[in-house]
């Protein structure tokens, strides 16, 4: 039992890949799965994310539903606690789970077809009761929908379901608008008519009555009376030509009709920027005719004023708001695809992206680790399309496995909501050759990038605040403050003895996953395992001087559940660290947030005592202001009225116009003292309603009865 | 309204004068609250730059109800008592036009009182200005429901026998009850504010204004005209907020909260003082245009496909045999 030539095999393998003795076996053939997957061996038996219903987006806005999710709430309405309930809960996760299974075998089809696809054989199997108790659950399922598994196509028919809830809303309320546009220009352009010598014709008159009464009515007396008061047609012809060149195109357009609408889904970036340029026209066209008619129905529409507008009219006068009022366009790019497209096509995206222009992009990603351009047989973690988006700034990114895909489809919908470009980078965890029948399932494969933060779920919405803290976010990574999601791992040894190890999942781990990588592993035989052998995760961080004497090792399990060691070689290892800075880069934009969120905290308290030490003055200094030139007209002695408060009567203005005249806001002011006498003035004083006319002094000393009226005007000084 | 459209609008807005609302000199004697309260209205839809042709008051019979011949925007002068019913047709048939309703103490609360409680049900998006002045004034003194007990008229010559009816108890006493405010047409920025949040307000607004009559009543208000401390100002940040220079005058003041229609109600029963301010709102409550509204276009195809789908129901086919059903046209 010599531990040195052991651990130098392994030391060989981990530098060069090369086996060179017993200690290091090939791994080819295993169907091994990391061991932190390891309840994950048959996803058919587990309950998780998928599959997930696309529904009717309802009252609460979601437009997707986890399969697992609407039966526990249906069995919640329907199914009573404890015991009683127990067959029914048994039965309902028993049809969960066969629903599961023909998905994996490749059925199709909405949940209610599925449901009865896989009832049939358990009613028939299944115990006394099952077939009631799968009738009644079916009966309580909330909504309907196609079923979706996690597979390679899912990522796009989740985003283009998404889509389409959006565009359908945006339809509907245009064509409401649109609609009630058409009707009312139509019923101008028909009272018209109707007060038209043609409308008023005695043929038309009798077209309009309805069979029984024709004979009742002379139509030529009747056209004659009509012909008095009508007065002939109130539109000019300019006008009648405007509304209706409006209302034909409103009626032609096809952006929003029911049928014949332009199509907005393409496969290729370059169709779809094409097909929008090619309408920019008529959008400019249908925003024009919606302006014109508007202004039309509300009768507002001066010719003088708005001609010259609406004749300079085209593709430039379209603001973002008009814009984002038409329907956005989605591309859906499969890896196969974009593998084709080169770099040419990656270019194009990347300009359409900068551009601005509603498109939504979701592009899926095949290989993560591509072939490093240095040194043979190396890795790179390839172009980081989503992260090169995010340096554009106005342009909405979420990067996501297809695992976290529902999880996140909160981001999805913001994706598809948002005025501007949005790119969506998903990773299906489909192979993008053929697929084999060893291959592992592409839920695992995409969760373990999940988990080893290979491709780790981001999101910046340009949309939420003005800085990174707020636009930034990396909820739904698992233990985001960490390099690596670090979990226990329990197993059994030999004696049987529970053996408990953190396991972190690291990039080794998602590697592992793949048979493509096998070659980069080596199984050592249970006889070799010794202490030298440390988790990637502790490898990593040791540093690294010399010849190294310990060896990186991740646990895995094959199909029975036994546990085997691999020895993981130095260009996976590399990888790893670029990953690991790949998310440390993440990481730290995301902790500008909590940066930005202890900052605010202790500043709001002064910040909330200053405003109230603020308003305390001011409002004592507008009250001395405002009293001042009060106190300096009564000073003066100068008749005044308070004139805020006059409510205007009429009494005072009635009895001298000249001396007493309204404001703008129809109250009284003493607009000319000279103009009448102070006996008037103390008459109007008396009989204004709320007084608040003041005399003042007498101006001309010589007016008769001057000692009675001061004594009358005294209660009103 | 499209956004480009707006910006046209804005652009070429022309701004309406308080000389445009303004229709004929008003024939009300000198010193009647009425003049008031068309001030106030006539600076209401200048301020607001309300459309002419796009405004409406709807009245019945009475000194109120000389109102919207001095404003010049469409008006339709109803019949006695009945100014709601025809305000709630326009409102339903033309829901974009603003409707205002003037009424008095007795075209509101005598002859029109039925409608007056389902209009309050009704909730429809109107303004409603009660000009309160406590006689029947057209008709030259005769006793109102709102008149004081014991006051002399000439129906009432030995005094009246009942007391008073209350308006604002009885709205605010009525299901979905929405608006309910009092001014006093001798505060006259009272007035225009509480005016404005009633016009501000989306559904019933129901405003009583009490106002003096000096041909037939004119010493029943000097008291409170005298002794400001007898008006109770109701103020808050959800209300009314009074102005510096009327606090100055105004002292008699009570933070009220209009969303408590227990408070509102208690208030409403005051007499003395006269409660001044915005009793209830609460801008909940449906309108009845809105809930009735089938969000589908009332296009004559739809008419006509709705009509012939009822008569069909009541066709008899004569070739049907016996128990067989015929088809109906689609």
């Amino acid at each position: 039992m010599d531990i040195a030539p052991r651990l130098q095999e392994h030391v060989v393998f981990h530098l060069t890949g090369k086996r060179v003795g017993p200690g290091a076996e090939p791994v080819e053939g295993l169907h091994l799965r990391p061991a932190l997957f390891a309840r994950f061996g048959d996803l058919t038996r587990l309950r998780y994310d998928f599959p997930v219903v696309l529904v009717e987006p309802g009252a609460d806005g979601e437009y997707a539903r986890s399969l697992s999710e609407m039966l526990d709430a249906a069995l919640k309405r329907i199914a009573p606690a404890g015991i009683a309930g127990e067959r029914l809960r048994r039965n309902v996760l028993r049809q969960e789970r066969q629903i599961r299974t023909l998905l994996r075998e490749g059925a199709a089809g909405t949940l209610l077809e599925l449901w009865d696809a896989a009832a049939t054989p358990l009613a028939s199997r299944g115990g006394e009761g099952a077939q009631e108790d799968l009738a009644r659950a079916r009966s309580a399922l909330e909504a309907d929908g196609r079923l979706l598994d996690c597979d390679g196509a899912m990522p796009a028919q989740l985003a283009t379901h998404a889509w389409r809830t959006v565009h359908n809303a945006k339809t509907r309320r245009m064509r409401r608008e649109i609609d009630a546009l058409i009707v009312r220009l139509s019923d101008l352009v028909k009272a018209d008519y109707l007060r038209s010598e043609a409308g008023r014709h005695a043929e038309t008159l009798e077209a309009g009555f309805g069979g029984a009464h024709r004979a009742l009515f002379d139509f030529q007396v009747m056209a004659r009376l009509l012909a008095k008061p009508s007065g002939g047609s109130a539109l000019s012809e300019a006008r009648r030509r405007r509304i209706e060149s409006a209302l034909s195109a409103l009626r032609a357009e096809r952006f929003f009709a029911a049928e014949g609408a332009h199509a907005f889904l393409f496969e290729e970036t370059r169709d779809a920027i094409a097909a929008y340029r090619k309408r920019l026209p008529e959008m400019a066209a249908l925003v024009r005719a919606m302006t014109i008619a508007d202004l039309e129905v509300q009768g507002r529409y001066v010719d003088a004023k708005h001609d010259a507008l609406f004749e300079a009219w085209g593709a430039d006068s379209l603001g973002p708001q008009d814009l984002a009022r038409f329907p956005d366009y989605l591309v859906c790019r499969t890896s196969a695809r974009a593998r084709k497209g080169g770099a040419a096509a990656r270019a194009l995206l990347l300009k359409v992206l900068a551009g601005g222009a509603p498109i939504r992009i979701v592009v899926e990603s095949g290989t993560l680790l591509e072939d490093s351009l240095a040194g043979e047989g190396g890795f790179s973690l390839g172009a980081q399309l989503a992260t090169t988006a995010m340096g554009l700034n106005d342009v909405y990114v979420l990067q996501s496995a297809a695992s976290n895909l529902y999880r996140a489809r909160g981001q999805l919908l913001g994706a598809m909501q948002h005025p501007g470009t949005a790119l969506i980078n998903v990773y299906s965890g489909a192979s993008t050759q053929a697929p084999a029948v060893g291959d592992p399932p592409p839920y695992l494969l995409a969760a373990a990038a999940h988990e080893s933060r290979v491709f780790p779920a981001f999101c910046y919405d340009p949309g939420a605040g003005p800085d990174w803290a707020a636009r930034f976010s990396l909820e739904h990574n698992s233990q985001p403050g960490a390099d690596w999601p670090q979990h226990e791992f329990a197993w059994a040894d030999g004696d049987l003895q529970r053996v408990t190890e953190k396991l972190q999942f690291t990039l080794a781990d998602f590697a592992a996953c793949d048979p493509r990588y096998a070659r980069h592993f080596a199984r050592v035989p249970r006889e070799g395992w010794n202490d030298k052998m440390v988790t990637v995760a502790d490898w990593l961080a040791q540093p690294s001087n010399g010849v190294p004497e310990t060896v990186p090792c991740i646990p895995t399990l094959d199909a029975e559940n036994r546990l085997h060691r691999l020895i993981v070689d130095e260009k996976l290892l590399h990888a790893a660290r670029v990953c690991r800075e790949a998310w440390r880069r993440l990481q730290e934009l995301d902790s500008l947030k909590r940066a930005r969120a202890a900052a605010t905290q202790p500043a709001a308290a002064p910040a909330a005592a200053a405003p109230t030490a603020a308003q305390g003055p001011a409002p004592a200094a507008a009250a001395p202001a405002a009293a001042e030139p009060a106190a300096a007209e009564r000073k003066a002695g100068n008749p005044y009225i308070e004139t805020e408060r006059c409510s205007s009567c009429n009494e005072c203005t009635n009895l001298n116009s000249a001396m007493f005249a309204y404001n703008e806001n129809k109250q009284a002011y003493i607009a000319n003292p000279d103009a009448g006498t102070f006996r008037e003035l103390v008459e109007a004083a008396e009989s204004c309603q709320v007084a608040v006319i003041h005399p003042g002094k007498p101006r001309n000393p010589t007016e008769p009865e001057l000692d009675e009226l001061i004594k009358r005007a005294e209660p009103f000084q | 309204m499209t956004t480009a459209t707006e910006c046209l609008l804005r652009m070429y807005e022309d701004h309406h004068r308080l000389e445009d609302y303004h229709s004929g000199v008003p024939r009300w004697c000198n010193g009647c609250g009425d003049n008031a309260i068309l001030a106030a209205v006539q600076r209401l839809c200048r301020d607001n730059d309300l459309a002419p042709e796009r405004t409406v008051f709807v009245y019945g019979i009475g000194c109120s109800s000389r109102f919207p011949h001095y404003m010049k925007t469409y008006g339709f002068h109803g019949i006695h008592g009945r100014a709601l019913p025809i305000a709630e047709g326009v409102k339903m048939a033309r829901p974009e036009l603003q409707v205002f309703v003037n009424t008095g103490d007795g075209d509101c609360c005598s002859i029109g009182a039925a409608h007056w409680v389902h209009a309050v049900r009704y909730n429809m998006n109107l303004t409603m200005l009660l000009h309160d002045n406590h006689v029947y004034g057209l008709t030259k003194k005769q006793a109102s429901p709102t008149s004081p007990l014991g006051m002399k008229s000439n129906t009432t010559p030995r005094g009246a026998y009942l007391e008073a009816l209350n308006p604002l108890t009885v709205t605010l006493g009525v299901q979905n009850v929405s608006f309910v405010a009092q001014a006093v047409d001798w505060i006259p920025e009272l007035l225009y504010d509480i005016i404005a949040a009633a016009y501000r307000h989306k559904g019933f607004s129901f405003v009583r204004i009490i106002q003096r009559c000096p041909e037939f009543l004119p010493k029943m208000f000097d008291p409170w005209l005298h002794d400001p401390n007898r008006t109770l100002l109701l103020a808050h940040e959800r209300g009314l907020k009074i102005g510096a220079g009327t606090a100055k005058l105004y002292k008699n003041q009570r933070q009220h909260d209009p969303s408590n229609i227990h408070a509102a109600r208690e208030i409403a029963s005051l007499e003395d003082p006269i409660p001044v301010g915005i009793l209830y709102w609460n801008p909940a409550v449906p309108c009845y245009e809105d809930v009735r509204h089938a969000g589908e276009l009332h296009t004559p195809g739809q008419v006509r496909k709705g009509l012939e789908a009822e008569l069909d129901k009541y066709t008899v086919w004569p070739d049907a045999e016996a128990g067989e059903a015929r088809a109906q046209p689609a």
